[in-house]
């Protein structure tokens, strides 16, 4: 539940604190509150008629709240704003950043007055702008206006504080007398220091609420040191965008009647919510400014950055990396390395075809860099499965550099993140190698990928660009590092079909008459984006390192190793206990693993195997096997059974009555396909009635849903198969996928009966 | 920083609204907080602890100085100990040390800071933590803190057990003869804890030693740990210092002469809180239904929003300011409570009472033996207990927490000691009742719910909690449990407003696919409530009694139309399981036109021990065995 947010935190110079009743004050507390009343006092008398505002429209009168005035002042060094606020922040030697978010909320219900009840940290982060802050003070002002229309100011210096250091702290505020029918009127207004930080502060709008929002607003008004990238999003109006006499730069924005979002199944934001991003700097005209630094100019305002122009500043970045990284020779040795250890299992890497090379020394670095264990971090090694990466764009070009290897790289938006052409900054942008022959992908972005694999944020993206790092320069210059990258046009990734996103399960089942659990022998197959959190779950650590020290060639095993060198000896004991203890784990997982995938009680687990990882291009399926007993699908009818099979898909995803009618377009996070082959031994001395019942078949150009069942001898064979062919659907084809989720939702009635003959 | 201590445990269970909770778990010390399941390798090899009680000055004039030192030890491999230990205005924290390996080069910077808890807005307790290292098998480090109680009524306890196994354990008290404290003990039995009492000069010394006590156990819905932690209560009775006597807690007189004055102290003449009192109870002429409409205002206007900020977490705030901030705390919310009843002329009273989570009562006069205050309305000398901080209770109902619990009474100068009354799980009736008839393989009917006593007030917490605008959707997904093939049509909600009486729902009915037919046949399972049957208690794990929230009982009947083609050609046999806490009934009966099954389960105990855990889980397994069975329907011919 959100709850409003106050943070307060305090540079050395200015010191906040509740005061505890009685207590003496400080010169600097004695400041804040000044300051703090002055800022009130603004703050309340804004010319806004918005604010003044009491009525809501009927349609909303049994919304829980509703926003009847949202605004955001964002002040930068602006001289005519310091004297509007009259406060020094000690803003005239410091440059900062100064944020008041101001909502004025009617609370109608329990649920709201709750939410209202007190001012706390969160609030605020979700209402500001700001996605990483340095705030240093922070103000707040909150009034109840009554039914009758009376105003009643809330003492904001009741906080109280809950977190008291040097430089940080923290405070809440509990609202006194917040009944429903009331409204209440509050403001928090906080700094951000930017001096000497010319990294960009990337801000956002974010045109919907939960709530509906009858008005809301945004001015900004930045001194003419500043700098300014923006853009709006899905439907969201412009940013108005000026400059004063004094050169500041103006913005505005205003939407009124926003009525309530509701969050739904299989959205992108960035890609179908309206919102407005802009990204706040301070220009720099120093040397090597914007030519080799990236750096804004003071007063540059630029709407709808070019992509091209951000995927050259992330040339840039790259290729100083890279230089940095490369300069340094490792990577040869990388190289160097893995063919040694190649030719020690009888592989000659250098006469391998490309791919298969390249796929060599990612297996290779992969072990040395990744799987290795960290003597000072044992905890970490083994729990390197949990560890996600961002591809090892750079690491992965020096390593196949180093193997001469011709490689680039290919850069993307992701595919539920802001398109390709409405990216703002190199932080929207994801990246990874590529062979340049084939254009086939080389991504690490878990321990458990292998070569080839498209990565799923850029499965199917088809607007990309290219790029190529240079081995080497003749000189080391600002202008030629920027020749260092070279940014060309991009080409189409592959999109993932249903087939390549499977997770098949393979049931031997067995009933047993008198008892209501089913004796199950289980396969399960997992193939594409569907195996990474299994393979996280269930592979150790440890059998997964001692499978590919076999491949790669590495002759002693872990704790050999520990064992041999002086400064890791000692360790021995602590890591084969912390093994042995991952282990002992492991069965715990397995049983967690089966009951939330069945949704079933499971008992008696044994005989868990892995029998192939999947973590080579090789042998790409995640497979395991094990068996169990299986409870609550057994139900008795005096001497007979009925089997309520239906269950064994668990609980199928039921799209509920207020999600039936989508406006907006699907984006799911992959195409795939789920299914289950039963064979189910009929128990001696009973028939079985009801198969027939259970074909089903429903299917469309988004998906389907199909269930085939036969008796052959004592046994049943059952399959059930569920896909969505796409990940991605217009809304329009919303309803041709309900038929065929409606259809599994339906099918989990699906019963058989066991006659006593 | 959310610590998983006893502490929060205890304070997450229950609504406490007064600091006294919180001191008597400052005096539990060092806790760690890797518990030890989290790092099975690290035990205590030696806890010492010693508390000396001295003379003070004039603004103190006894204090007690505590040194508690912990000696960690691996058994096996490297691991990482959080380390934190609570302290407050009334309990400082002088000093920490730490040795990792018997050096002090470890970097260690421990943090200090507000200790927030669910349940508390805002206290005057704070932690000091830290994460202590142990780099190999072998590896020792030591932590010592040391602490002064500013009053000794604030050292109210000491507890023995910690999240790691102790090896051997000492925990001494030295008491000056001008000193007059007595000490009780408290579930020392199964753990072997030998006690010692001393002269060493003019003190007298208790040392109480221990060896291999296991970790403190955790478990959900388990009793408050002190019913089952060794510990020792300490009652300060008075002290004669160079300042005078200093009167503690002598008798239980002493502890009310405290507490009354406290709630003198907070008493106010505001007109305005008789004018409210007086605009809710216009109209009305019974005593009954004036506290009735009163109690009700302040159960749905004042919010629970704690403030525990040293002498705050005991005096109660003016019932002026509560009503004018319409938030407070249990005192705040009962002494709005008895100054509104009083101010129309109606015999009401403060109440103090320890809930149930506690194992003390007022024998043992001490802070630590209660943790919560209510209101009385003396009805004819009969007192009937109101607890505003139950939203939603009627007033003739009673949360499980207080039931039978000791009371302490507000009759000016003395007191009246009470008892909360039990009451039956009828209090608490959840009945369902669906009429339904068969149409194909669905069923078809309506379905009237009601909630009474603690199931409304769940019901009702939940309800509130969902904006308005969502709240038919989500009691539809709760009522269908989430299942589409549950269609419920024409919702009505009976009642959310007066908790006096009971909240019922009534809805239409469209169970599809419930009939599972084949060739002349079909089976069905009417019950997919099939309470209880999940409650299997995992033996080889749990080694605490298991205690439900309250007295639960629920009736589940339906009525089934059989059509004219089909008859009943075999229903489940009667369940039926009586034991002393509990009874689990069901049965089918068949006439011509009707099949009629009724479910009852009555929690008659909230208290399950631990020996009782193994005819309970038989007791569930039939209840499930009796929910699996189907009923048959066979095709007329």
């Amino acid at each position: 539940m959100k709850k409003m947010a106050l943070r307060l935190t305090v540079c050395l110079l200015l010191f906040v604190s509740a005061i505890p009743k009685g207590s003496a004050q400080s010169k600097s507390e004695e400041k804040y509150r000044k300051e703090s009343e002055k800022i009130r006092n603004e703050v309340w008398a804004w010319d806004k008629p918005e604010f003044n505002n009491t009525a809501v429209p009927d349609k909303y009168s049994n919304t829980s709240q509703v926003v009847i005035a949202h605004h955001t002042e964002l002040v930068a060094d602006s001289r005519s704003k310091l004297i509007f606020y009259g406060l020094g922040f000690n803003s005239e030697k410091a440059q900062t950043l100064t944020e008041i978010v101001r909502e004025r909320v009617k609370v109608n219900d329990k649920s709201a007055v709750e939410e209202f009840s007190e001012l706390s940290f969160t609030r605020f982060e979700a209402k500001s702008g700001f996605l990483r802050n340095n705030r240093s003070t922070t103000y707040v002002g909150v009034r109840i206006v009554k039914p009758d229309k009376s105003v009643k100011e809330v003492n904001a210096d009741d906080m109280v504080l809950t977190l008291d250091s040097d430089n940080e702290k923290k405070a809440k505020l509990a609202i006194p007398d917040l009944l429903p029918g009331d409204i209440i009127d509050y403001f928090i207004a906080t700094e951000q220091k930017m001096s000497d930080d010319y990294a960009p502060k990337q801000y956002n709008i974010l045109l919907f609420d939960e709530s509906p929002v009858l008005h809301y607003s945004f001015h900004g008004q930045l001194g003419k040191k500043y700098a300014i990238d923006y853009r709006s999003y899905n439907g969201a109006p412009d940013l108005t965008v000026t400059k004063n006499k004094d050169k500041e730069v103006i913005i505005d924005v205003e939407k009124k009647d926003m009525p309530p979002y509701e969050s739904s199944l299989w959205i992108s934001p960035q890609r179908q919510l309206p919102l407005i991003r802009m990204n706040i700097s301070l220009g720099y005209r120093g040397f090597m400014s914007d030519k080799y630094l990236g750096a804004a100019k003071p007063g540059e305002v630029n709407k709808d950055i070019d992509t091209d122009e951000i995927v050259k500043d992330l040339a840039k970045d790259y290729s100083q990396d890279f230089l940095y990284r490369y300069s340094k020779s490792e990577y040869d040795d990388i190289a160097d390395d893995a063919h040694k250890k190649g030719q020690s299992v009888g592989l000659n890497i250098k006469d391998m075809p490309e791919d298969e090379k390249a796929a060599y020394l990612y297996y290779y670095a992969r072990f040395v860099r990744l799987l290795a264990l960290e003597p000072g971090n044992v905890k970490r090694s083994i729990n390197i499965g949990d560890y996600t990466f961002n591809g090892f764009p750079i690491l992965i070009n020096c390593i196949l550099k180093g193997g001469d290897i011709d490689a680039g790289i290919v850069v993307a938006s992701p595919r539920l993140g802001f398109r390709m052409n409405e990216v703002l900054d190199a932080d929207d942008l994801v990246s990874a190698a590529y062979l340049k022959n084939s254009k086939k992908i080389i991504h690490i972005g878990s321990i458990y990928d292998h070569p080839f694999m498209i990565p799923q944020s850029m499965s199917g993206e088809k607007d990309t660009r290219t790029m190529e790092l240079k081995k080497k320069i003749l000189m080391l210059t600002p202008a030629s590092t920027t020749r260092l990258a070279s940014v060309g046009g991009g080409f189409a990734l592959p999109s993932t079909n249903a087939a390549q996103n499977t997770h098949l399960e393979e049931l031997k089942i067995n009933l047993n008459p008198g008892e209501t659990k089913l004796s199950v022998q289980r396969t399960a197959t997992l193939t594409g984006y569907y195996k990474h959190s299994w393979q996280r779950k269930l592979i150790l650590y440890e059998d997964y390192y001692e499978q590919e020290r076999k491949l790669v060639g590495e002759k002693e095993t872990m704790l050999e190793a520990l064992a041999g060198n002086q400064k890791t000896s000692w360790m021995v004991e602590n890591v084969k206990r912390a093994l042995a203890d991952a282990r002992k784990k492991q069965m715990e997982e397995c049983i967690d693993e089966a009951k939330s995938w069945f949704e079933q009680e499971v008992t008696d687990l044994k005989d868990f195997k892995i029998e192939s990882m999947g973590v080579r291009h090789t042998d790409p399926d995640f497979v395991f096997s094990e068996s169990f007993l299986l409870d609550g699908l057994v139900k008795k009818a005096g001497s007979n059974i009925i089997f309520e099979i239906g269950k064994i898909q668990g609980q199928p995803l039921a799209i509920k009555d207020n999600q039936r009618k989508r406006e907006q377009d699907v984006y799911m996070p992959y195409a795939r396909s789920i299914g289950y082959d039963l064979r189910i031994q009929i128990p001696e001395g009973y028939s079985v009635e009801g198969v027939d019942a259970l074909k089903k078949s429903v299917e469309n150009e988004t998906g389907y849903f199909k269930t085939e069942a036969r008796v052959e001898g004592q046994v049943i064979t059952v399959t059930v198969k569920k896909g969505y062919f796409h990940n991605f659907e217009p809304a329009s084809n919303w309803d041709k996928m309900l038929a065929f989720m409606d259809a599994s939702n339906e099918w989990e009635n699906a019963k058989l009966l066991f006659k006593k003959n | 920083m959310n610590l998983p201590t006893t502490r929060n445990i205890a304070l997450a269970t229950t609504k406490y609204c007064t600091a006294i909770f919180l001191y008597l778990f400052f005096s539990l010390s060092a806790m760690a907080q890797s518990s030890d399941e989290e790092n099975p390798n690290i035990s205590l090899q030696e806890v010492k602890r010693e508390f000396v009680v001295i003379a003070g000055n004039s603004e103190h004039p006894v204090l007690i100085k505590e040194e508690s030192n912990l000696t960690y030890y691996c058994k096996e491999y490297r691991a990482t100990v959080q380390v934190a230990e609570f302290y407050n205005d009334m309990e400082t924290l002088d000093d920490v040390d730490i040795l990792v390996d018997g050096s002090k080069k470890h970097g260690i910077i421990p943090k200090k800071e507000f200790y927030e808890s669910d349940g508390i807005f805002y206290s005057d307790a704070r932690v000091c933590y830290f994460n202590l290292p142990l780099k190999n098998q072998g590896s020792v480090s030591t932590v010592r803190f040391k602490k002064t109680y500013l009053d000794p009524k604030y050292f109210a306890s000491i507890h023995f057990l910690q999240p790691q196994p102790v090896t051997k354990g000492e925990v001494v008290i030295r008491v000056p003869s001008w000193m007059k404290l007595d000490i009780k003990e408290y579930n020392f039995g199964q753990y072997g804890i030998q006690k010692q009492v001393s002269q060493q000069g003019s003190e007298t010394v208790y040392r109480f030693v221990m060896e291999n006590l296991p970790a403190l156990k955790r478990e959900p819905f388990s009793p408050g740990f002190t019913h089952y932690s060794p510990h020792i209560l300490i009652m300060t009775r008075y002290a004669e210092t160079q300042q005078g006597r200093q009167n503690y807690f002598n008798t239980l007189n002493d502890q009310y002469a405290w507490y009354h004055q406290l709630i003198m102290d907070a008493r106010n003449d505001e007109p305005f809180v008789k004018e409210k009192a007086q605009e809710i109870t216009k109209g009305l002429s019974a005593d009954a239904d004036k506290v009735r409409h009163i109690f009700q205002w302040v159960q749905d206007n004042i919010r629970y929003i704690a403030f525990e900020d040293g002498i705050a977490g005991f005096r109660p705030e003016k019932g002026s300011e509560v009503m004018r901030k319409k938030y407070g705390d249990c005192k705040g919310m009962a002494n709005l409570l008895v100054e509104m009843l009083q101010s129309i002329g109606l015999d009401a009273r403060h109440c103090w009472i320890g809930t149930r989570h506690l194992v003390y009562d007022y024998s043992t006069p001490s802070l630590a033996v209660d943790n919560h205050m209510i209101a009385v309305w003396m009805n004819n000398k009969k007192p009937v207990y109101l607890d505003a901080t139950e939203k939603y209770i009627g007033i003739d109902e009673l949360a499980e927490r207080i039931q039978g619990r000791q009371t302490l009474i507000e009759d000016n100068a003395n007191y009246i000691l009470d008892r909360v009354p039990v009451r039956e799980p009828g209090q608490n009736t959840l009945f369902e009742k669906r009429s339904l008839s068969i149409e194909g393989n669905n069923l078809k009917g309506h379905v009237i719910q009601s909630w009474k006593g603690e199931n409304r007030v769940a019901l009702l917490e939940g309800i509130n909690s969902i904006k308005q605008e969502n709240q038919n959707i989500v009691l539809k997904n709760y009522l269908s449990r989430g299942k589409n093939n549950f269609e419920i049509s024409n919702l009505r909600i009976n009642n959310l407003t007066d908790y006096n009486n009971e909240l019922s729902v009534e809805y239409d009915l469209n169970w599809k696919n419930v009939l599972a037919a084949f060739n002349n046949e079909a089976y069905l399972e009417l019950d997919n409530r099939r309470k209880f049957e999940d409650l299997k208690i995992d033996t080889a794990k749990r080694k605490l009694p298991y205690w439900f929230q309250f007295k639960d009982h629920i009736v589940f009947e339906t009525t089934l139309r059989i059509p004219a083609d089909k008859k009943v050609t075999g229903i489940p046999a009667s369940l039926k399981i009586e034991r002393p806490g509990y009874r689990f009934s069901g049965s089918y009966s068949v006439n011509d036109t009707a099949l009629v099954y009724r479910c009852e389960i009555a929690l008659l105990n909230t208290v399950l021990g631990t020996g009782e855990f193994r005819q309970w889980n038989e007791d569930v397994l039939q209840l499930k065995d009796f929910y699996n069975q189907q009923i048959v329907l066979t095709t007329r011919k």
